[in-house]
This record gives structure tokens, C-alpha cells and sequence, in this order.
């Protein structure tokens, strides 16, 4: 067996460990952003789901009798307004607005809050399928890469392997989590796509049953997100763990040199 | 695609959920089973390190139940690979089209594509945790075939030990492949009942 003493291995395997260790310094920090990141996303995606599920059971509630009823007085801030004062009154949920922010307005138009909320989701989403992408083509390289160069009856090379190998099965697993937060998030985009979101088309009654439908079919892929995105947070979480071990297995190895225990 | 018909999207549906071969790969029972089968030789491994630890085993008497269990995981290995291409193809496939789908309005569809995402997003998490186990029971195998009979007892232990703990790695990830695919029937039958409904 080696002892604590044994050299710092063949060039190769030296360039092995000093990748490894740089990876520990750096990505140690950068997931203990993208941790905390990752479950504000999750918790915001809820949010949102929650928003859509408000607003639509506030228009499910509304009768096709009473709103026909309720066009009385308009605006006088319109000029051919489409909805009644009294009509905005019905689709408001005004106990909730200071909370969810959506309000129609008498103009007929859309919220603009739903184009803050797609184009937050879409930011999100497109972000969420780049760093999956990139963080399986990394962790396949790892896997395809001379995994067995640290296989030595050596407790800090054998420390190194296993945290190594623990990082990038962890790392895989984040970045399926992440593609499938992205693919419920692009579904739920497409189902608010189909939404008639205007205040005057909730005039109509399939209209409305439509935007309701879609709304709760979005709030369905939002929450699907977010637990994916739990999923994917918890699991990189955990890695702190895993690259403290990897940085005392590797700095065991290559020594003060790398600055190891500044990391 | 404005001109295709939206049911189109479902096809894939029918032939799947009869495949035995893809809902074998989905089945928590066999997940679950084969956790507890990877786990079980991971413990025996280890113990066997402890054994040559503690001088009750030599070196010499440990090395040929290791040939069984290289026999064992050899074709295991194998085995995930192929399924994690199988669901990872398939589901790839049908992920592909969510980037030009047009989301129909209504009910029906919603509660179509709802399902249709989870079983997906069941194929492609069960794809990865067959990949990473995959990926461990093979450095799990290339030490021990470093593993030698001249080689010291503390050597031994020291490998013996690492491949337990990448195996019983592997074990915990098809176990929660189980966990997660628990109601993997559940999904299929209500994509079908949905689809049905179209």
C-alpha cells in the first residue's frame, strides 16, 4: 500500500487530479449559488402556478348570466370600452390583486403580468436546457474519461475516486431534473399560449372556459416544474458534502501547493 | 405544426404501453428488485474487506467469489446501458416535437399533454438513474479487476471497500428509480384513458 508519503503520480494522472481539484475549488462556490438559485426558481414557479390557479377559478366562478347582466356603466377613461365597470368587478379578484398583481383593465386587453410571467418562464426555460445540456456533456466526458486512473490501493486516490464519481452521478441527475423543470415549463408556456387572456374575450362564455382550462393545464406544468426543480436543488445541495470530501482527498494528494485549504 | 392533427402527437401511445420491454424498464418492482440484489453483493464485498481486515480471511481465499461477482455484473451493466438508450431515444424522440407543438384549446388536450409529460418525464428520469448505475457498477468492476491475489491484505481491503461503496451508489439510485417510478401504472393508464378521450 502507498503510504502518505507516495509521489504525486504520472503526468497524466497528475493532470487528472489538478483538473479535479480545480473543478472542487470553483464548482464548490458556484453550487452554492445555483442551490440556493435553484430552489427560489422552484418557489417561484409554485408562485406562479398558484397566480394562474387563482385567477382561474375567480373566472370559473362567474356565471355567463350575471356578466351578461352586469353591462351597465363603462369607464369613462375608454372610448368604446368593452367591459362594464361592474364586469371588471366579477373578473378582478380585488382581495387577491395586491398579492398576484393581475388586473384587467377596461380596455379589453391583456394583463401585461402575463407577459411578465412568459417572458420570466421563457428566460427560465431556455436557461434551464443550456445548463442541462452543458452539464451532460461535462458529466459524460467524466464517464467516458480514464475513470480508472485513480483506482489505487491508496486511501486519498480511493477518496478521490469515489467523491469524484459521487460529484458526477449527482451532477447527471441535477442536469436531468433541470431538462425536465425545462420541458414542463415550455408546456405550460404552450398551454398559456392558447389561453384567450383578454379582458374582452372573457366576455365569451367558451372563451373564458377556454383561458380557464389553459390556465389550470399551465398551472399543472408549472407545478410539475417546480418539483423537478426541488428535485434537481436537493440533489445539488448535496454536493457540498461530496466536494469537501473531494477537496480533502485531493488536496491530500497534490498538496498546499493549490491552495486547498483557502478553498 | 398548424396543418398536422394535434392526435397525431399520440401515436406513440398505444404500441408503447404494450411493450413489455418498455414497461418492464419502468417497473418499480424490477427497479426496487435489482436495487436490493446490487446492494446485497455490495455488503458482501464489504464484508469480505472487513474479513481480510481483521485477519479471519486471506487473500488468496477471497479472489474467486470475486470472478461471481464480476459474472453478475458484467451483463447487468450491459442490460442498463441498453435500456438507458432504449428510454432515452424514445422519449428524446417525442420531447423533440414539444418545441413546434401547437397546444390545442380545451379540456381534453390539456389533460393529454399532462400525462403525456409525466410519462415522458418518468422515461427520461429512469433513463438517467440506469445510466449512472450503469456508470458505477463499472468502476465498481475495473477495481475489482485490480484486485490480485499477490497483492497485501490492507491492499485488498482498501479496493474491496471502494467497489462496496460504488455498488451500494448504485443501488441507491435503482432504488429511487423505483421510488420515482411508483406510479409509473398509474400514468400509463391515465395517458391512455386521455387519449382515448381525444
Amino acid at each position: 500500500m502507498k503510504d502518505g508519503s507516495s509521489g504525486k503520480g504520472e503526468p497524466k494522472q497528475k493532470a487528472l487530479l489538478e483538473t479535479l481539484l480545480q473543478m472542487t475549488l470553483d464548482h464548490k462556490m458556484h453550487e452554492r449559488f445555483y442551490t440556493a438559485r435553484d430552489y427560489q426558481w422552484a418557489a417561484d414557479l409554485r408562485r406562479h402556478a398558484n397566480r394562474l390557479a387563482t385567477v382561474a377559478e375567480r373566472l370559473e366562478s362567474i356565471t355567463q348570466d350575471a356578466l351578461d347582466a352586469a353591462g351597465g356603466t363603462k369607464s369613462v377613461l375608454e372610448t368604446q370600452a368593452p367591459l362594464s365597470i361592474e364586469q371588471m368587478a366579477m373578473i378582478n379578484h380585488r382581495d387577491v390583486v395586491p398579492y398576484m398583481a393581475v388586473l384587467w383593465y377596461g380596455h379589453g386587453g391583456k394583463p401585461p403580468e402575463f407577459m411578465e410571467l412568459t417572458g420570466e418562464l421563457t428566460g427560465r426555460m431556455w436557461a434551464m436546457r443550456a445548463t442541462s445540456q452543458m452539464l451532460l456533456e461535462y458529466m459524460n466526458k467524466h464517464f467516458e474519461g480514464d475513470e480508472a486512473a485513480l483506482i489505487i490501493p491508496d486511501t486519498r486516490y480511493l477518496e478521490g475516486s469515489l467523491w469524484r464519481m459521487r460529484i458526477t452521478t449527482g451532477l447527471y441527475k441535477v442536469a436531468t431534473y433541470y431538462r425536465l423543470a425545462a420541458e414542463s415549463m415550455g408546456l405550460a408556456l404552450k398551454s398559456l399560449d392558447a389561453a384567450p387572456l383578454e379582458g374582452k374575450a372573457l366576455l365569451d362564455a367558451d372563451k373564458r372556459t377556454a383561458a380557464v382550462e389553459m390556465m389550470k393545464a399551465a398551472q399543472a406544468h408549472l407545478n410539475e416544474a417546480a418539483a423537478h426543480l426541488g428535485v434537481a436543488a436537493t440533489e445539488l445541495g448535496k454536493d457540498e458534502e461530496r466536494w469537501q470530501h473531494s477537496q480533502a482527498a485531493l488536496g491530500g494528494i497534490l498538496g498546499d501547493a493549490w491552495g486547498v485549504h483557502h478553498g | 405544426m398548424a396543418d398536422e392533427n394535434p392526435r397525431d402527437l399520440f401515436q406513440w401511445v398505444e404500441p408503447l404501453s404494450l411493450n413489455k420491454k418498455i414497461r418492464e424498464a419502468l417497473d418499480p418492482v424490477k427497479c426496487l428488485g435489482e436495487a436490493a440484489q446490487i446492494r446485497i453483493q455490495a455488503d458482501r464485498i464489504g464484508a469480505a474487506a472487513r474479513e481480510l481486515e481483521g485477519g479471519e480471511k486471506q487473500t488468496g481465499s477471497v479472489m474467486p467469489a470475486l470472478d461471481g461477482v464480476k459474472g453478475t455484473f458484467g451483463p447487468m451493466e450491459g442490460d442498463y446501458r441498453a435500456i438507458c438508450e432504449m428510454l432515452a431515444g424514445l422519449a428524446n424522440k417525442e420531447l423533440a416535437a414539444n418545441y413546434t407543438l401547437t397546444m390545442p384549446k380545451g379540456r381534453s388536450y390539456a389533460e393529454a399533454h399532462f400525462w403525456r409529460s409525466r410519462v415522458l418525464a418518468d422515461m427520461v428520469a429512469a433513463s438517467s438513474y440506469y445510466k449512472v448505475a450503469a456508470e458505477l457498477i463499472s468502476l465498481a468492476m475495473k477495481t475489482l479487476n485490480k484486485c490480485s491475489p499477490s497483492m497485501k491484505a490492507a491492499e485488498l481491503t482498501l479496493l474491496l471497500n471502494h467497489a462496496s461503496a460504488l455498488l451500494a451508489d448504485a443501488a441507491k439510485f435503482m432504488g429511487t428509480a423505483g421510488a420515482e417510478l411508483g406510479d409509473d401504472d398509474i400514468r400509463w393508464k391515465n395517458l391512455e384513458k386521455a387519449v382515448e378521450e381525444l
